[in-house]
């Protein structure tokens, strides 16, 4: 499966609010993606998808090379969710605060058919590290190259295939326990 | 075998994996209305109220750590969409911090171009001498690419040179990792230096015909034409050339047997250009092997006058 953008990009970066609609158009179902797997536990995938492009847009002029699109969206989005993690610590951690949170029922999660192998296989993904879900996410979901994704997660490339070894191994071990081996998905 | 099970469990975890759900067009459709809007901070959380039952000093302590974590810097200014910049570096140019790439001084002599961020900037080096200075503690991560290496730093300076040889890197101060490719990551620090080897064929035909050039050692030479073997594709004529420079590397080192051996398969495989030279090398290895004696087979080869020249 080949989960990533088809269209290209290059000149909807150039600005415009057409050429706005198409950037959108060609990198919001990733980025939705990217939140709804890599966000955890209280982490609102369409609320951070939003930010996310609010502060892309607003930080255009900032990418040179339209061939970075993807790197330099996927940075975004890390910290982006890192934020949002920090919020989900606070509501879940601190008494007596209350804070103005979205509809769950609006979420990208909620909305999207999960069967029942989908949700033990979110489960599984939930318990990994956030660097090992990247690189599965990246390498297997989105089929990615080692190096595409170096770039993506500014790491060296050799990190990026030992990182991959023990998201995979831990992946398929805990997928193991919760008895799915990967034929029956 | 090791990467049989790798590939194996690669496709189970991705078959796993694919079970999960993609991102709806309604999802997709709510947030692009929501951005689309322009400044839209609505749905951004945001304090409702805070109730603080029953708490001291510690508990409002903890309230403002949570007001503080999450505050956005998220502006509600209008979006505005500028124009990205790419540029190249070609020719000679000084020392200059021009706001091409914030933080970043460049020198260089040769070509390349300039991509990525203005936090993360990278330099793409074809050929020539680049020379770098970091801003430190401004948090710019520049990665400058070459076919060979790849170098990251944060506030460093450093020079990287490509040529025939490879591609080299010096660290003047500060520090940096060089990926040269394998699967090792090398740190430098002020001083030090690494050279990372072509990994083509052809890239490694041309460090060769350079380190010869050079009078460099030939066992450098020969390093590099095994290494351009090991690797070499469908190409009759790289191979063809690395077969011969290596059969005259083996005769500079004196490895006569093996330059034989070697001269021998480059005839009998056919369709070579230096077929005649080979035979020559061979000649001379013979003579300095056994004299003219067992020479004489590559002598005959090579023709007649080469006998006689022989005694």
């Amino acid at each position: 499966m080949d989960a990533r953008p088809r269209t290209p990009t290059l000149t909807a970066i150039r600005g415009g609010s057409d050429e706005r609609d198409r950037l959108l158009d060609a990198w919001l179902p990733a980025v939705v993606r990217w939140c709804a797997h890599l966000g955890g536990p209280g982490v609102d995938a369409e609320d951070a998808a939003h930010d996310v492009f609010i502060v892309a847009l607003r930080r255009l002029d900032r990418l040179y090379d339209p061939s970075q699109t993807a790197a330099w969206l996927f940075g975004i989005t890390r910290r982006v969710l890192a934020q949002h993690r920090r919020r989900a610590w606070v509501r879940r951690w601190v008494p007596g605060l209350t804070i103005d949170s979205p509809d769950p029922a609006r979420g990208p999660a909620a909305q999207m058919v999960g069967s029942e192998t989908s949700e033990r296989v979110r489960a599984v993904l939930a318990q990994l590290p956030v660097a090992e879900r990247q690189v599965l996410l990246l390498c297997l979901v989105e089929e990615r190259s080692d190096r595409e994704v170096a770039e993506m997660l500014e790491i060296p490339h050799g990190t990026v295939k030992s990182r991959m070894r023990r998201a995979r191994a831990r992946f398929l071990e805990i997928a193991a326990r919760s008895g799915l081996d990967g034929e029956d998905a | 075998m090791i990467e049989d099970r790798e590939h194996q469990d690669d496709m189970r975890a991705a078959r796993l994996l694919a079970s999960l759900p993609d991102a709806t067009p309604a999802a997709v459709h709510r947030v692009r209305t929501r951005v689309l809007k322009g400044p839209v901070t609505a749905h951004l959380p945001v304090v409702r109220g805070l109730r603080l039952v029953g708490v001291g000093a510690f508990a409002g302590a903890l309230a403002a750590a949570a007001l503080f974590a999450v505050r956005t810097d998220i502006e509600r200014s209008q979006i505005v969409v500028p124009v990205p910049v790419a540029f190249t570096l070609d020719a000679t140019q000084g020392w200059a911090i021009d706001g091409s790439i914030p933080n970043v001084a460049l020198s260089y002599t040769g070509s390349g171009t300039v991509g990525g961020t203005s936090d993360a900037p990278r330099i793409t080096w074809d050929s020539g001498l680049l020379n770098v200075e970091v801003t430190s503690d401004k948090g710019v991560r520049l990665a400058v690419t070459t076919k060979e290496a790849e170098v990251r730093v944060i506030g460093t300076g450093f020079s990287v040179t490509r040529d025939a040889l490879g591609t080299r890197v010096d660290v003047r101060h500060g520090h940096v990792e060089v990926d040269c490719g394998d699967e090792a990551t090398r740190a430098l620090t002020a001083g030090a230096g690494v050279t990372c080897l072509p990994r083509s064929a052809a890239g490694l035909l041309g460090r060769a015909r350079a380190l010869q050039a050079a009078n460099a050692p030939a066992a450098d030479a020969l390093e590099a034409l095994d290494r351009g073997l090991a690797v070499v594709g469908p190409q009759p004529a790289v191979r063809d050339e690395l077969n011969a420079r290596r059969v005259s590397a083996l005769y500079a080192l004196a490895r006569h047997g093996d330059a034989i051996d070697a001269a021998r398969a480059y005839v009998s495989a056919g369709g070579g250009t230096r077929q005649a030279e080979m035979v020559q090398i061979a000649a001379a290895s013979a003579q300095a092997l056994g004299g003219c004696g067992t020479a004489a087979p590559w002598l005959l080869e090579a023709g007649a006058i080469a006998v006689e020249a022989c005694r």
